[in-house]
Formats: C-alpha cells, structure tokens, sequence
C-alpha cells in the first residue's frame, strides 16, 4: 500500500455516530478538561468563549452536518489551525531553550484553540474517539500547569465523562453487528442501563487507580527540563540590598510602608525574617499558606542565618550585600566556607509558587547556586543568603537550583572539624586564613554563663566525634527539656540560653537550635542559627511542598570539612542530605485526606457504623431467606416422575454412570441394571417415570411406593 | 491452538499506552503531581480494560443444540444457551463457520452456522470476543461446544436427471396394481404423481386430508440402487450427486437402494426420503464400495465425483 494511499484510508469519512449520548459523553469529557485549562488563567476572552461556548457549539453542528461531506468546512478548519500556529509560533519568537517553561502557556492556548477548531468536524465515532484522546492531552496540560487541588474537580468530572464515553463508544461499535438476542440491533442505551456497568467499573479504575498512586514513583524525580518563573509586578523594596517583610505587622509595605497595603490583614508570618531575631519576642505565626515548593525530596527552605548571638538577640554580621545581576538564571556565589575543602556535590531544583507576600528573601535548600527570576539583580550575603529588590507578591514564582552535597552520618563522622583543629593546633601547621576567619566568625561567643559551658563540656566529654557530640546535645536536650510554644517571657536580663536549660526548661525551635549553636560554639566547633521553612506538608495530589506560616523554623548549622554547612534539627524530621528519601507519588494521601475531614463526633461515627451494620445484617437475612424460598418453591413444582428421575440419576452417578442428556429413563435404567446396579426392577421405575412423564397417565400411590422402595433398597446397596 | 488470550489492542488502547508513557516522562521531568494522579488513572483504566473482558469471558458457560439434520452450504440454527446472562459479546461460530454477531444480557441465543461440509455433527466450536466495557482491549475464547444430539449434515443436493428403472421393474408395478383388488395391504405411503387411482387408501386419505396409496404385497416396485462412490474424484461433488439422483429418484416414486461406506464398512439400505438419505450421505466416507444382494431387474447406478466428461453417473453390473 502506497503512502498517499494509507493516508487516504487513515482519513476517510467514517459513517457518522448516531449515539447522542456518546456524543454528549464527549462533549462533557473536553468541556471538563478545556475548563480545567482554562482554571490555570490560560487563554484571552476569545479563546474562553471558544474552549467553551465554541466547543459545545461544534459539538451540535457536527451531530447536524453529520451526514455532509463538508469540503468547505475542513478548509476553513485548514486555515483556522494554520493561524493558530502561525499565533503560537508568534507568541514563542525569541525562546530561550533553557526555558522551556515559557512554552507552557502558548502551547496550552495552541491545544485550545485545536481543540475548539476540531470539534466543528466530528460527525463519526473515530473522530469522537481523537476528541476524547485529546481531552486527555488538555486535562495533562492543566495538571502541567495547576498547583492546587481544584483540579481535582474537574478531574473528577473528565474521567466519569471519558469512562462513559469509552463504554457507549463499545456499544456503538458493538451495534453495527446483527444481534442475536433479544436486544434489538442499533437500539439506544437508556441512561439508567448504564449507572450499573459505569458505576462499576469507575468503582474497579479508582481502586486500581489508588494502588498504581501508592506504587508509581512520586513525579519529578527525573531531570528539570523546566524552571517555571513568574513575577506579576515589579515593585523596588525601599531598601535595596535590606530586608523587608509585609506578613509582619511592622514590615514595610511596597509603596506606603503600611503593611495592610499589602497583605490586607495583621501579622501572620515569623518574626524571624528580619534583620535580627530577638528569642525574648513571642509569636505565633498561624496556618496561612505562604508559598508551595515544587522539589522532589523535602529540605529546610532556608531564608537566611544569623552569626553574633548576644545572649538574647540573633544579628547578622554581614552588612554589605553583593549585587548579583544578569540575565535568567541569575549565577549565585556559593559560599566559600562551602567551597574550601573541595565541593562537588548534587544539584537540586526547587520552584517556589508564592501564595502570600513574605519576607523578600528567596527561599531554598542550601546552598542555591543558580537562580530563575523575573528580574535582573538580587543581593547576595556570605552566608548564601539571597534577597530580592523587589516584594514577592503572590503569584510570584521562581526555581532555584541548589547545589547540595550529600553527607550521611558516617561521612560527617568521618569529617571532623574537631580533629582539624586540633590538628591545625600543632606547632608549624597553619589553617588556611578563610578556614581561620570562618572558625572565628563563626565560634564567637558573648560572655555565655559558666553552667551553659560545663553542661555542653559534660555531655560531650565521652563522644569523640563532632557528629556525635552534636546528637549527644541533641539528645540531652530532648530528654531534660520539652518543646512547647507556650513559654514565658524572657526576664529582663536574663541569658536566653541559660533560661531554657536549666530554669523554664521548656521552650520551641528558637530557644533549641540557639541553645545548640551556643553550646557547639563552646566546644570550638564552628556553628550558626538558620532560619526559613520546614518543608511543609506534601500535597499527595499536586506533588507540592504547602509551606503555612507555622511552618517558619529555626535550626541550627554545623561546618563539616569537605560537606560545608549542614543543617540538624532535633525538632523537625528533616533527612540528612545523603538520606535516601524514598515515597512513592501516594504516600501520605490518606493522611491528607483525612485530615481535611470533617471532624465528627465520635458517638456519631460509632452509631453510623452501627447502623450499617444492622442494615448489612438485615439485607443478608433478606437474601438467605429469599433464596431459601426460591428453593422450596422450586422443590414443590417438581413433579414426583421428576424427583424419582433425579433420584435414579444420583444412583447412577454414585455409582461412576452418569445420565447422558440424549438417554431416556429406560435406556438409563436398563444400563444401570446391565452394569453398576444390578436391580431389573429398575426397569419398572424408569417405566413409571416416563408413564407419569410422558403419556399422562399417573402412577397409582402403590406403584409410587414401590418404585420409591426399589430406590431406597438400591441406595442403601452402595 | 490458544483457546482463551487477549487478540489485541484497540487504536484508542495503543493512543492510551503512547499516552501513558509520554505522561510519566513528562511527570518525572515537570514535577507535576497531578500527571502522576491522571497517570493512575489513565494506567488503572488501561488495566480494567485488559482485565474486565478477560474476566467476563472465562464466566461464560456455553451449551449448544441445533436441528438433527442440515445441509452444507445452508444455514444452520445454533441454540446457544449460557449458564447466566452473558456480558456485551461478539460470536461467531468457527467449526461450522458463521459470521459475527452480538450477544448481551440473554442466557439463550440462536446463532446461525452454515456447515461447509457434510458429516456428522456431535460438536461444535464457536468464537466469543469480548471487550466490555470499555471496549479498547479484545479477549477471544473458543468454545468446543457437545451438541446434545448429532446433526447430520447432508450434501447440497446436485440437480440429476431422474433415473429410469428396468422396464421390467415397471410392468411389475402395473400388474400388481391390477391385482390390487386381492393383494394384502404391506403399508401405506404418500401419493405420488402416477400412483394408479385404484391404490388409492380412501379412509387413509379421508382420515389424513391427503391422498394415501397403498403399498401390497408382492408389488414389485420400480426400483435403482445408487452406488455412491466417495473414493472416486471429488468426494463432496460424488456426495452432492448421489443425494440429487436419489431425491430424483423418490420424487418419481422409484425405490432406492443406496449403497455407501460409513466409517465401520458398507452400509446398503432402502431410503425412503430425502432426509434418509441426506442423513446416510452425511455419514458416508469414501471407501471401496459395490452393490450386493441387488433384486433381479434393479438398475444400478455408480455416482461419483469424477468430472462430468467422465461419466458422473452410470449404470453399473
């Protein structure tokens, strides 16, 4: 077959679906998923009105001009898909390969407008099938685009729709061939025929559905192709190079200094991005969804660190930010503590989608190394800390790659900072100078209290590694301490650290990772406090890291030689960066399910799962006593020529011959009686039953009795 | 041969799979989540697919009948009765051949097969697909279904001049009518046309509504014997020829004795209709076979397969 001569066939005219039903079935399936799209803020009001009002509109003239050639109309299709190309291709001049992220919204539109163009040329159960194919190509590309859970709705509703679809879809195909029951050929579906098999088998999907969820590998895990960014306005912060944040009541809003110009609202982010963190504050930031993080493993989202403890404030030494401008992305310095004893490393991408304004810091997994942004500078600290000149509204999306080197807990045993300077301490052996000035930047200590340092110095004494001595603080703490966010006041006066440990004993990630930076820093070992986010609670369903307010964490960092600063936290279980975190694409999701549950008292869940259980109970007895009906009712319409047939046919097959279909009574008999029962009065039984059966003519109460006594005595024999 | 196997994917199951695969790799590189959850999905419904018909059609139990007696070439009823209201199904039978039909929701059905060949019917085999009910993957079963009763399958009557007994068998016929007056009755038969009008069983005819002829003893009827020879060139066509001679034959009221091989040797006989003889021909194999124990004045007439040029038909010793 030529090629011309395939494509032909490939596009002959089908013979036009008569089903409106599976028409409608496929018009809700690419309703639902060109809606979905166009959820994402996809498409201008023309194209709207075409995925939807248009859609819908070309679904009916199909099902009208079903039966035309319509050579002018698959011209005008010709030339519609020619300028939607041509307007795809306009809006993509100038792409940046790195970016293929920027094609997400083109070629969403481009599918719509495909989709709309399409649907004006269905008339056969083929095309219906392509528009069916394609929904599912649409409803891909809003689940490319979403990051929250409402497309779940439309989800839902595609899927119901396309399962429909695909069962009329059969039973058109299945109509075309003669019938040989009592349906008649090419009769239409009810509705209600359907629910059965529909609900059915949607039932069988989901629950296939939930197990390939909990088995497939959660989604990206392979490598960025893109690195989506966004930023809806541009709006300089008043300080360039400083650190503004509108989710607190005293942060700076972008044009009036008046936080509610931003935020609407008071403060309900963490105090601790700011300039300093003062422990004696009390807070409490609440359940607001500050951003989601698109990563495939979770990690802190570290904003920035802090260096000069004073006994009660946190500050940040470095005041002299560095420009850091270009084009996207924008090249980030890694820091140089990190980079001197070599720093290979893995890199790991993360978007941030910013649901709420914040500090503007961008946030990541240490240490960020190149940055996708919407604007062309940001501002650099030593320490790796990255902030913007710009706020953040909502809506604001970057993705930044940090470069992370993985450490387990036998590398960092291994690398002791300890034994480095012991070494270092030998006579005629020299740190290099920016090993020494880290050791001094990041082991200053104000006049911290005696008891602080003897207790680090007695739970340490017996552990020989730096690994080990931070688990054996870690450890202490958590058996004499307990973590609580209800701690009182800090004493005018008092040591923060002190404080914690030996008088309220109680206290929340400030007072313990600041207690842990303290102590380590008495022991010599270079330590500082980071602040940002724990990872968050993983949406099973977008793959997104929901990062609340309440989420803002502090904890402390520890220099390793060769692995850089490593984050440890004794309150938030966040891996190790060369732990293995292994999820599959469902876990958590009936925690999460659950969890947004509505709370039900328990009583009314007990007298619910009561109530089920007496009405399974009741509808089992109802069954049982109904089949047991139906078997006496069947038993008392047997006649006696009946019964004693079947009596003689269990002789028979107890006795290794079985009736066949074709043999009569007598031929049975007279065979039984030549082989495996030798009784010739089994002739005269088999003669009743056919005389009863057959010839109408009753057998007399005696006769019965005999022939049931032949029986008797036969099956008593066996 | 594989009885029970899926037969294929459907072009929207191959788009499904195509989908599929490009979903995952787009998933593991964009991050979306909600790719892996249309993922399940898609995957979960491709499995359903695969699994559901499969499933349906190891549930179907088949059981068959069909009339004693069919025709090659003609169709043929199959009653197919399921143990339980079969699921959206296509069949057909394949052994005799039928074409494609559907089935859904009846626990009987007559499915019609046409017998290419004749012989002996005690099975039969038939086809069912299924791909309820999402219809993207087919799942096929052969079914040996036991008849419960043999059908015999007759050869498709070839049209054949009607044979004409011995002259002497004839005049026989005409003498005993005449003595039909003081022959004893041996039975009575459907009036055939040139039967005399003094044969006629008048209470018979009244009784039955149908002209009736007596049968006498000693009437020495016209008579043949027909020698089907299956071994001799085309088995089906001798067949075929031999059932068009004798129901030539019977038509004109001339006795037949066939003479045929069956599996455990030669078989002679009288047949008396059509359906006799399609049922003997139905049997019948190819084999050495010769007329024996032939009455005096009987014409014997050798059939076979051989082309027309070569005498299909020919009084024999």
């Amino acid at each position: 077959m030529s090629v011309l001569s395939a494509v032909k066939r490939a596009n002959a005219k089908g013979r036009p679906e008569e089903s409106v039903a599976l028409r409608a079935a496929v018009l809700v399936s690419v309703l639902a998923a060109s809606v979905a799209v166009l959820a994402q803020d996809v498409g201008d009001p023309a194209l709207r009105f075409a995925a939807t009002a248009g859609i819908a509109a070309g679904f009916v003239y199909s099902h009208v001009a079903r039966e035309r050639e319509g050579y002018v109309l698959k011209a005008f299709l010709a030339v519609g898909v020619v300028i939607a190309f041509s307007r795809f291709l306009s809006q993509i001049s100038g792409f940046d390969p790195a970016e293929l992220g920027s094609l997400q919204f083109p070629l969403a539109e481009l599918f719509l407008w495909v989709q709309f163009l399409h649907s004006l040329d269905v008339p056969a159960r083929r095309d219906l099938m392509f528009s069916l194919m394609s929904s599912l190509v649409l409803i891909a590309v809003a689940g490319v685009l979403s990051i929250s859970t409402g497309l779940g709705l439309h989800l839902a509703v595609w899927f119901v729709a396309a399962t429909v679809s695909l069962v009329l879809a059969h039973r058109s195909e299945m109509n075309d061939l003669p019938s040989i029951t009592a349906r008649r050929s090419g009769a239409p579906v009810s509705p209600r025929s359907l629910v059965r098999p529909v609900g059915a088998v949607v039932a069988v999907v989901l629950v296939l559905a939930l197990i390939a969820f909990l088995v497939l590998p959660p989604a990206g895990s392979g490598r960025a192709v893109a690195f989506p960014t966004d930023l809806p306005n541009r709006i300089p912060v008043p300080n360039a190079g400083g650190l503004v944040n509108p989710s607190l009541a005293s942060g700076t809003g972008p044009a009036t200094g008046d936080p509610e110009s931003v935020t609407g609202r008071q403060s309900f982010g963490y105090f601790g991005f700011a300039e300093q963190l003062d422990t004696s504050v009390r807070g409490r930031p609440d359940e607001t969804l500050m951003m989601r993080v698109r990563a495939d493993r979770p990690d802190f989202w570290r904003g920035q660190s802090f260096d000069v403890w004073d006994g009660r404030t946190w500050k940040v030494s470095d005041d002299e930010p560095e420009v850091v401008s270009g084009g996207s992305p924008l090249e980030l310095d890694l820091p140089v503590e990190d980079t001197l004893l070599g720093f290979g490393g893995t890199e790991f991408v993360q978007t941030v989608y910013v649901e709420e304004p914040g500090p503007n810091l961008i946030f990541a997994a240490y240490a960020p190394e190149r940055l996708y942004f919407q604007d062309r500078a940001v501002f650099q600290l030593s320490d790796g800390t990255v902030r913007t000149a710009v706020y953040l509204p909502p809506d604001s999306v970057y993705t930044v790659v940090s470069r992370r080197r993985p450490a387990t807990e036998e590398q960092l045993r291994r690398a002791d900072v300890a034994e480095l300077l012991r070494r270092a301490a030998a006579p005629g052996v020299e740190l290099r100078p920016e090993i020494q000035s880290m050791v001094a930047r990041y082991t200053q200590l104000p006049d911290v209290p005696d008891r602080v340092v003897d207790l680090a110095a007695s739970v340490t004494a017996s552990v020989p590694t730096t690994y080990d001595k931070i688990r054996a603080l870690e450890q202490w703490m958590g058996a004499n301490t307990s973590y609580t966010l209800d701690i009182p006041p800090l004493p005018r006066g008092a040591d923060a650290v002190e404080q914690y440990l030996f008088v309220d004993r109680q206290g929340f990630c400030e007072q313990i990772a600041t207690s842990l930076v303290v102590m380590l820093r008495s022991l010599g070992i270079p330590a500082r406090l980071g602040v940002g986010y724990t990872p968050g609670e993983r949406n099973p369903f977008t793959g997104l890291w929901e990062v609340r307010a309440r989420d803002a964490h502090a904890w402390a960092e520890v220099w390793f030689p060769g692995f850089g600063w490593q984050a440890f936290d004794p309150t938030a279980s966040v891996p190790l960066s060369g732990d293995p975190f292994r999820a599959r694409a469902g876990t958590g999701v009936f925690k999460w399910v659950t969890s947004r549950l509505p709370s039900v008292p328990r009583e009314v869940v007990a007298g619910m799962l009561a109530l089920a259980a007496g009405a399974t109970f009741v509808r089992l007895i109802s069954v049982a006593s109904r089949r047991r009906r139906d078997i006496r009712r069947r038993e008392a319409a047997r006649t006696w020529a009946d019964v004693t047939l079947g009596r003689l046919e269990d002789l028979g097959a107890a006795n290794g011959r079985e009736r066949a279909p074709s043999e009569t009574a007598a031929r049975y008999a007279a065979s039984l009686a030549r082989g495996p029962v030798p009784d010739e009065r089994l002739h005269f039984v088999a003669a009743l039953v056919e005389q009863e059966a057959f010839a109408g003519a009753p057998a007399s109460s005696e006769e019965r009795a005999e022939a049931e006594r032949v029986l008797a005595e036969a099956e008593s024999r066996r | 041969m594989m009885r029970f196997r899926p037969v294929g994917l459907s072009r929207p199951a191959l788009a499904l799979v195509a989908l599929t695969a490009a979903l995952f790799a787009i998933a593991r590189t964009t991050g979306s989540g909600w790719l892996i959850v249309l993922l399940s999905l898609v995957a979960a419904t491709a499995v359903a697919a695969a699994l559901l018909p499969g499933i349906h059609l190891l549930r179907v139990h088949v059981e068959g009948a069909c009339p004693r007696d069919a025709t090659a070439g003609r169709p043929l009823p199959l009653r197919l009765t399921f143990g339980r209201p079969v699921p959206l199904v296509k069949v057909r039978g394949i052994d005799p051949p039928g074409i494609w039909a559907v089935a859904e929701g009846a626990v009987e059905a007559t499915l019609e097969v046409v017998p290419e060949h004749r012989g002996v019917l005690n099975a039969a085999v038939v086809e069912l697909r299924c791909a309820a009910p999402l219809g993207l993957i087919w799942w096929r079963r052969r079914v040996e279904i036991e008849l419960d009763h043999a059908c015999s399958v007759g050869p498709r009557p070839v049209a054949m001049p009607v044979p004409s007994p011995e002259a002497g068998a004839r005049a026989g016929l005409e003498a005993a009518a005449a003595r039909s007056g003081t022959d004893a009755v041996r039975s009575v038969r459907d009036y055939r046309p040139g039967d005399p009008i003094r044969l006629v069983h008048w209470p018979a005819t009244a009784r039955t509504g149908e002209h009736i002829v007596k049968e006498l003893e000693g009437m020495a009827l016209p008579a043949v014997a027909v020698v089907a020879d299956l071994a001799a060139g085309d088995t089906e066509l001798a067949a075929a020829r031999a059932a068009g001679v004798c129901n030539a034959a019977l038509d004109a009221g001339v006795s037949v004795t066939l003479f045929t091989t069956e599996r455990h040797g030669p078989v002679a006989g009288l047949v008396r209709s059509h359906v006799e003889v399609s049922r003997r021909l139905a049997r019948a194999v190819p084999g050495a076979v010769a007329p024996t124990r032939v009455r005096a004045g009987t014409r014997v007439l050798r059939v076979d397969g051989r082309p027309v040029e070569r005498s299909h038909w020919e009084p024999g010793a």
